[in-house]
């Protein structure tokens, strides 16, 4: 059986990260899902991070957990970063052709330019 | 490490992780790579089959020369489909299979006529282009007896294999016909033995003809002589077929087209011929399967799909047919659209973007979605192209384009047109007279976003006639037995005479698409829409009508004059 395991912990420059454990699979992407909801609840935060370090296997259905998580934040004009990723989670990602999606560039959204009159 | 290896997973989400380990376990020995390719995919294919297919889902795992083969088997009805090319990237699903694609060398799904459900397997670490399809020589794979995957190799065109089946009947002409987007209607794909333009002109309502009928009755149906009772389309029987054999072709329940065979000299079909090419149609059904989950197939289609126009389901009071045709050997720039609007509306647009080529196209398909979400903004014709053209102005500055666009209303008789420089319609009436409709044509769009356009009523009869056209169609050089100076009205009169003489949409456009183009290779595109007035068209009644003028969509309409 899968293991899998979400929980926020500090990392070295004492940030809160969520730390994701395991295979992130058809049975274990709602919980990472309820797990990130759970946390945009209890926080208004900007920016959510995660270590996807330990991540042993993703498939597609895991990946799409990532971009709904992805999708939460900007509707509330956060943003997603991996902080840390996995040979795994790399692979998949490249496989989509979604690397790009998560990388921790600046992607901060503002108010659209105002049109002239 | 022998043999095939079967596992029955239960329908829960935890099946996938159960999945992957039995995968792990079978190819232990296979490497480290090729276990995790073949984790990823089998997870790809257990989540497809638990979130879209029925209860039983079986996995299978065989060794395969060097390489390994997976299936997985599930009891729904419904095939996979490979996310569209170019779908929003932020998405949550539909990757699954574009992994699958990526990864595996080879992969394909079954479908087994006799039972429900389908297949999906893939196999990896070999290169081979051929899925397994040699059922007798392959005792493992017994209980799946139609694997599907091509007879053919994958890369071999459709024309070559319907010229291989032509040979193997000992036929004159083979040819394909696909069930198109709107399922109501048989569009030739390939044709062998028949010229181009017969390929083109004809396509064939299911129920009509004699494709029309294999396609409605899913069964053979043999016709030893051919004549004009039992084939629609005239120009078949100008070329001289005398005996036809159809077969519907399947993918499980799914009617996919019709393959029919027909001959120069009178035959009758026997039933070893019958059986023959029912076995070519099983092949090519798989063949087309294939060929519609390959990635460069699904990118063509997906765009071809989104530019080629869709007609709506038949609506109470109008029939209507259309075609189009794109340039020899170009994409072009026509095109026609016909759209349901709010307030029981009735939207008619056909253009003509000026060029070809992609470019054209893709122009062509911009206005087309900007028209029609203009016409769901503004209820006069002229102000929906006044919008349209500002836009082009502004976005596509250098680009021209015809355009006609006409909105009515139940029962369709009263049509509202707005012309920028496109030809003006053509009307027949039901005593078999028929006419040019007198309206004004403003400028065409992209020269000056500051015309003033004007909105002309057309009035269509009980039984009447109504035709769209671009200028392809009539402004063709000329055959040598053609007046050069006068083609275009000569033509317009043989369009003329197509329409007073014939009443349904489709066999106008049948018959306009053999008298007016005939065998001519068309240099530019041609495009024609034929919208009839049913005589049974009852007037709404007034509790509709003031049901339909209530309601909120409906609160300002037709708010101009002529």
């Amino acid at each position: 059986m899968s293991t899998f395991e979400a929980s926020m912990r500090p990392d070295e420059l004492d940030s809160q990260v969520l730390h994701v454990v395991g295979d992130l699979d058809l049975a274990t992407a709602p919980l990472l899902l309820a797990r990130a909801e759970e946390l945009l609840a209890e926080s208004q935060c900007e920016r959510l991070r995660l270590d996807l370090s330990a991540i042993r296997f993703i498939d597609s259905t895991g990946i799409g957990a990532l971009i709904k998580i992805r999708n939460l934040l900007l509707e509330q004009e956060g943003t997603l970063v991996i902080t840390k990723s996995s040979p795994a989670v790399d692979r998949v990602l490249a496989l989509v052709g979604l690397t790009h999606l998560f990388s921790s560039g600046p992607a901060e959204v503002g108010p659209p330019p105002q049109r002239e009159e | 490490m022998s043999g095939q290896a079967g596992l029955r997973l239960a329908p829960r989400r935890k099946s996938v992780s159960l999945a992957r380990a039995a995968v792990r376990n079978y190819a232990a020995d296979m490497g480290a790579d090729l276990i995790a390719d073949a984790e990823l995919l089998v997870s790809e294919l257990v989540s497809n089959a638990l979130q879209h297919g029925g209860d039983a889902i079986t996995l299978k795992m065989s060794h395969e020369d060097d390489g390994l083969f997976v299936s997985v088997y599930d009891q729904g009805e419904g095939l996979p489909r490979m996310a569209r090319f170019g779908s929003a990237p932020t998405s949550p699903s539909g990757r699954g299979l574009r992994i699958v694609h990526s990864v595996a060398a080879s992969w394909g799904i079954a479908v087994d006529p006799e039972q429900t459900g389908k297949s999906v397997w893939f196999r990896l670490g070999v290169e081979r282009s051929e899925p397994p399809v040699d059922v007798e020589q392959d005792s493992a794979r017994r209980t799946h007896p139609a694997w599907m995957g091509s007879r053919w190799p994958r890369k071999v065109s459709l024309g070559e294999i319907l010229d291989g089946i032509r040979s193997r009947l000992g036929a004159d002409t083979a040819t394909v016909l696909l069930v198109d987007q709107t399922r109501t209607v048989l569009e030739p794909s390939v044709a062998v033995g028949l010229d181009r333009t017969v390929r083109r002109a004809v396509r064939v309502p299911i129920g009509l003809g004699f494709a029309g009928r294999v396609a409605q009755t899913r069964q053979p149906i043999v016709l030893t002589d051919v004549n004009s009772s039992n084939v629609l389309n005239p120009v078949l029987l100008d070329r001289g077929v005398r005996s036809l054999l159809g077969v519907p072709i399947m993918a499980g329940s799914e009617l996919l087209g019709v393959l029919h065979v027909g001959t120069f000299t009178r035959r009758v079909f026997d039933s070893d011929a019958i059986m023959l090419l029912s076995g070519f149609a099983t092949d090519l059904a798989q063949t087309l399967r294939q060929q519609f989950i390959d990635d460069e197939h699904v990118a063509a289609l997906t765009l071809q799909r989104s530019l080629l126009p869709t007609l709506p389901a038949q609506r109470r009071g109008i029939e209507i047919a259309a075609r189009y045709i794109p340039a020899e050997g170009d994409l072009g720039g026509d095109w026609y659209d016909v759209f349901d609007l709010p307030g029981n509306r009735l939207g008619v647009a056909m253009g003509d973007v000026v060029g070809h080529g992609l470019g054209a196209a893709v122009v062509m398909g911009r206005l087309r979605s900007a028209l029609r979400a203009y016409a769901l903004e503004h209820d006069n014709p002229a102000e929906v192209l006044t919008r349209l053209d500002h836009k082009m102005c502004h976005f596509e500055p250098d680009a021209l384009a015809t355009v006609i666009f006409g909105v009515a209303r139940e029962p369709f008789s009263d049509w509202w047109f707005s012309s920028a420089g496109h030809l003006a319609p053509l009307v027949a009436r039901p005593d078999g007279t028929s006419g040019e409709v007198s309206i004004p044509i403003d400028p065409l769009l992209g020269l000056d976003a500051e015309v003033t356009r004007r909105t002309t009523r057309i009035q269509v009869a009980a039984g009447g006639v109504l035709c769209v056209f671009t200028d392809g169609l009539v402004e063709r050089r000329p055959g040598p037995e053609d007046d050069d100076r006068d083609v275009i009205d000569l033509n317009v009169g043989r369009l003329r005479e197509v329409l007073e003489t014939t009443q349904d949409p489709e066999r106008v456009c049948v018959r306009v698409l053999s008298d007016v183009v005939g065998d001519h290779v068309t240099e530019d595109d041609i495009a024609i829409l034929v919208a009839r007035r049913t005589e049974a068209a009852a007037p709404s009644s007034p509790a509709d009508r003031s049901q339909a003028d209530r309601s909120p969509a409906d609160r300002s309409r037709v708010l101009w004059s002529d």
